[in-house]
């Protein structure tokens, strides 16, 4: 059964986001709403708004979030914290986009309660492979809440 | 024990005395000259058998009585007093000397006057005495030992409570509890029990006797013409002190209670007893008695005595005490003694130019030995059979004796014959032989009957022995005369003052060890000081040293995370570019071009981050089994060794290694995959093995591992370039591209578990690296006997 994903990405890299969204939209996942947060308070300033009237469609809060750890300002760690000890979003997975291969980063993520941790190839194909691989593997194996 | 059972013996014959029993009929015999037979049975103390034949009261005033009528005396035995009472009431025997006047016995015999008297008297503790008076006292326990005759010892016991006892002791001992209020004993029996048990200082006689029984000779009827010489005899017996000795040898006698000034009798016997010529009493015994009576609160009157009175010893009618003399069990029988105050010893004493004279007592047969007719020396001469005896009248008369060689040696008391021989100058003269014949201890002797006096004396006995004035007394008495001779004075301020200037030095050297000593203190404790400075400072660096560790990690981590970003940025943007299709051939393989450079600098700078993190130390102890090692890492570059159409030889066991597995990993990874990488052969092979020992470019190296491939070796003057880290020898075209830090790592993870690595190699003759790590224990031994093999 495939369902349509609602994805919110939160990365300073303009780059990234880019690349995402190509690879995306290359993919085989239906994606019907790819949202893109250059900055944690922005972000965080949505999710808030959404929990207080979760009415409209275009209101409902996404199914999965790609989170960057390292940005300037509110970062990633902040931002995860928050979301896992904020009801009902808490129950939306994270996955952690990053560079770092730094074993405390991925420690201290899973312990605050991200649902996955991804270090970004740098090649092209390795990405592209990786992030289909992602996406399959959380709107098709996984039933989400 | 055996003196508490014979006594106890003794106290059932004096009761069996009044038991009364059938006579027998008397028969006359003709016995004109024939020995008197005297009857007698085991009773202590009246007739036992001792060593010599048949011993004791009875048999001592009959041997006396029969030497004194110039009559021989022949004992008999009968197993019981009642068979021996028997005997004599039917005239079976002649003569039973000591016995009371017992009616059943004056049927057929006749009594002499009375020999000893025994009284029966009331006995209670010595608190008690002055709170009971015998004649009015009612209502008190009373233990007795029945039969008790006579009418006033019956209205007694008909006042008071009369508890009859089968043994005198138990009713002693119950007496002594306070479950009986007094006894009603025979007077002298009883006494020879508590002395004899020590407790007659416990018990005290009160009152007038409540009965009085002599003691007599009993003669046969047929014997009766002898009486009158008997009586003569008892009556010269009486005189010469012959009774008197006999009566307080058996304790017939009732002994006066303790007078309120005590007489010590004092014979001149130096230097323990001394009379002076103004008659002043003297001598160590003198003075020690003095002194414990002071202590014991008595009082004493010290009396001269002649040595017959000393020798008959202390006693009713003489004396109270003797200042000191010898424990010998012949004395302790008659008198009593408090705790010993010193071990006297008896010695043979020779001319010194008569080294032939005897040395102990064995050698004394034949010879002539000088002793004092009261001295311990001459019973210890006469004991040894064959020994003439030169009884002389003093120690001086015995010093005498040995000099003019009357005697061939002299039997005395060791210490005063040495006094005496030192008063005269003698000393070196007359001399000891052998060791002392007899070692006694000497104590002062009271008569019987003064046991309260006893034990106040012995309370303060073990106190004085220890104090100044006892020392002193030794001192005076015993101490070398005239020690401090001129030359002795000089030699002893020679002496002195070699000790004066000994102690200056040895105090000189101590004040000079102080000084060293609080130096050298002084010295440790700032350095001590100085040491926990450092140590303070030390565990302050440490803890710097682990903070930059840490931010330099974090550093390694957040450096390499900025400078991949950028990169990133830039393959993305490149791949983006590449994918956009407006761009002609030439441009999209620049563009492919950058996208393989910004992969190639994430390579860098990963490599760099493995790197910097390689000197991370080990957290614990940590062990690889270096075969399992190798082959795990061999197993994940399999598909690159097969591309290369290469293969990895295992040549030797491989030792154990006290290094993390990752880190192994990384050394047979990066010396593989040079050896494979820098390699023309056909078939490309990389040797793993370990040796004992190896000579590599001039330097021994023990317990090396080894990594040999068959590539194209390495110039020797780039030696110094191999291990730098992103150096690489050949160019990109040559052998590929690589980072240029595997060797770089080798040589780090080497280097830090204190290795050392170092290659053998010729242009186009391959390399051989060697390289060391500590080995894991006690495996290193078996696999070197192993390779070795």
């Amino acid at each position: 059964m495939t369902r349509a994903a609602s994805i919110m990405l939160i990365d300073d890299s303009l780059e990234d986001a880019e690349l995402i969204k190509t690879i995306l939209e290359m993919g085989p996942t239906e994606v019907d709403r790819f949202l893109h947060y250059e900055t944690g308070d922005a972000a965080s300033d949505y999710l808030k708004g959404l929990t207080a009237s979760p009415q409209s469609g275009e209101d409902l809060p996404p199914n999965l979030i790609l989170l960057d750890l390292n940005m300037p300002g509110t970062d990633g760690r902040d931002i995860l914290r928050w979301i896992k000890s904020t009801d009902p979003i808490r129950r939306i997975p994270v996955v952690i986009t990053s560079t770092s291969s730094n074993p405390r980063d991925i420690s201290y993520c899973y312990d605050v309660g991200a649902n996955g941790y991804f270090i970004k190839p740098i090649q092209f194909d390795e990405y592209t492979k990786a992030m289909n691989t992602l996406m399959e593997y959380w709107f098709r194996v996984l039933k989400l809440p | 024990m055996r003196h508490i059972r014979s006594t106890l013996r003794g106290v059932a014959g004096a009761v069996l005395a009044f038991a009364t029993f059938a006579g027998a009929s008397a028969q006359s015999q003709d016995a004109a000259r024939a020995p008197l037979v005297v009857p007698w049975t085991d009773i202590e103390p009246y007739a036992y058998q001792d060593r010599d034949g048949v011993a004791g009261l009875f048999a001592d005033l009959a041997r006396e009585l029969g030497r004194r009528l110039d009559r021989d005396v022949s004992f008999r035995h009968f197993e019981t007093a009642l068979a021996q009472a028997a005997a004599q009431t039917s005239g079976e025997t002649d003569m039973l000397p000591g016995v009371a006047t017992l009616p059943f016995l004056r049927e057929n015999n006749v009594f002499s006057d009375p020999l000893a008297r025994t009284q029966v008297r009331i006995l209670v503790p010595t608190e008690n005495v002055d709170a009971i008076d015998p004649e009015t006292v009612s209502g008190l326990r009373i233990g007795y030992v029945p039969p008790i005759a006579g009418s006033a010892t019956t209205d007694f016991l008909a006042r008071n409570e009369g508890v009859p006892y089968e043994q005198m002791a138990l009713a002693l001992v119950h007496l002594l509890q306070g479950r009986l209020d007094g006894l009603l004993v025979p007077e002298g029996p009883m006494l020879a029990l508590t002395r004899t048990l020590q407790l007659d200082h416990r018990v005290q006689a009160i009152g007038k006797p409540l009965l009085v029984y002599d003691r007599v000779v009993a003669l046969s009827k047929r014997h009766a013409d002898l009486l009158p010489a008997i009586n003569d005899a008892i009556a010269d017996m009486e005189a010469d002190g012959t009774l008197d000795r006999i009566r307080s040898a058996y304790q017939m006698g009732v002994p006066p209670p303790p007078p309120a000034t005590l007489t010590v009798g004092a014979t001149h016997f130096p230097p323990y007893q001394v009379i002076e010529a103004d008659g002043r009493i003297t001598g160590f015994a003198v003075e020690v008695l003095r002194d414990l009576a002071i202590r014991a609160d008595l009082d004493l009157r010290f009396v001269p005595i002649d040595a017959a009175s000393f020798g008959a010893g202390p006693g009713p009618d003489r004396y109270d005490m003797l200042p000191q003399t010898a424990i010998t069990p012949e004395r302790q029988a008659r008198m009593d003694f408090t705790l010993p105050i010193e071990t006297d010893t008896w010695s043979l004493f020779a001319a010194r130019d008569r080294p032939d004279a005897p040395a102990s007592l064995d050698e004394l047969s034949g010879k002539t030995v000088a002793v004092t007719a009261n001295n311990n020396g001459r019973r210890l001469a006469e004991s040894v059979e064959g020994s003439r005896l030169l009884i002389v009248g003093s120690v001086d008369e015995i010093i005498d004796a040995l000099l003019d060689g009357r005697a061939d040696v002299g039997a005395y008391a060791t210490a005063t014959l040495q006094r005496a021989l030192e008063r005269r100058n003698l000393a070196g003269r007359i001399v000891v032989r052998g060791e002392p014949l007899q070692s006694t201890m000497r104590a002062p002797a009271l008569r019987i009957g003064l046991g309260v006096v006893r034990e106040r004396v012995n309370g303060v006995i073990p106190g004085y022995l220890v104090s100044e004035e006892y020392r002193a007394h030794q001192d005076a008495w015993f101490g070398e005369p005239n020690f401090w001779t001129s030359e002795r004075t000089r030699w002893g301020l020679v002496g002195l003052g070699s000790v004066v200037i000994l102690l200056a030095c040895l105090s000189a050297f101590q004040a000079w060890r102080q000084r060293l000593h609080d130096r050298y203190t002084a010295e440790v404790e700032a350095a001590n000081a100085r040491l926990d400075r450092q140590n303070t400072e030390l565990a302050n660096l440490n803890a710097d040293l682990a903070r930059s560790n840490r931010e330099l990690d974090e550093f390694a981590f957040i450096a390499s995370h900025d400078l991949k970003e950028p990169l990133r940025g830039i393959s993305i943007n490149a791949n983006l570019l590449s994918r956009s299709g407006g761009l002609d051939d030439k441009a999209h393989a620049r563009v492919e071009r950058m996208i393989a450079l910004c992969v190639r600098a994430d390579e860098l700078v990963s490599a760099l981050l493995l790197f910097a993190r390689l000197g991370k130390p080990d957290d614990k102890a940590v062990r690889s089994r270096t075969r399992e090692v190798l082959d795990d890492t061999v197993r994940l570059i399999q598909e690159t060794i097969e591309a290369a159409n290469g293969e990895v030889v295992v040549e030797t066991a491989l030792p154990d290694v006290a290094v993390a597995p990752d880190k192994l990993a990384i050394v047979f990874r990066n010396l593989i995959l040079n050896g494979l990488k820098y390699n023309r052969s056909g078939r490309r092979t990389v040797a793993i093995g370990f040796v004992a020992n190896v000579e590599v470019e001039g330097c021994s190296v023990r317990n090396a591992f080894y990594a040999r491939d068959n590539g194209v070796g390495i110039d020797p003057t780039l030696r110094d370039k191999l291990f730098r880290v992103f150096s690489r020898l050949h160019p990109v075209t040559e052998f590929g591209p690589g980072t240029g830090i595997g060797l770089s790592m080798v040589k780090r993870v080497v280097e830090d578990h204190r290795g050392t690595i170092t290659f053998s190699s010729a242009p186009g003759g391959g390399t051989t690296f060697y390289f060391t790590m500590p080995l894991a224990g006690a495996m290193c031994g078996a696999h070197e006997q192993e390779i070795a093999a």
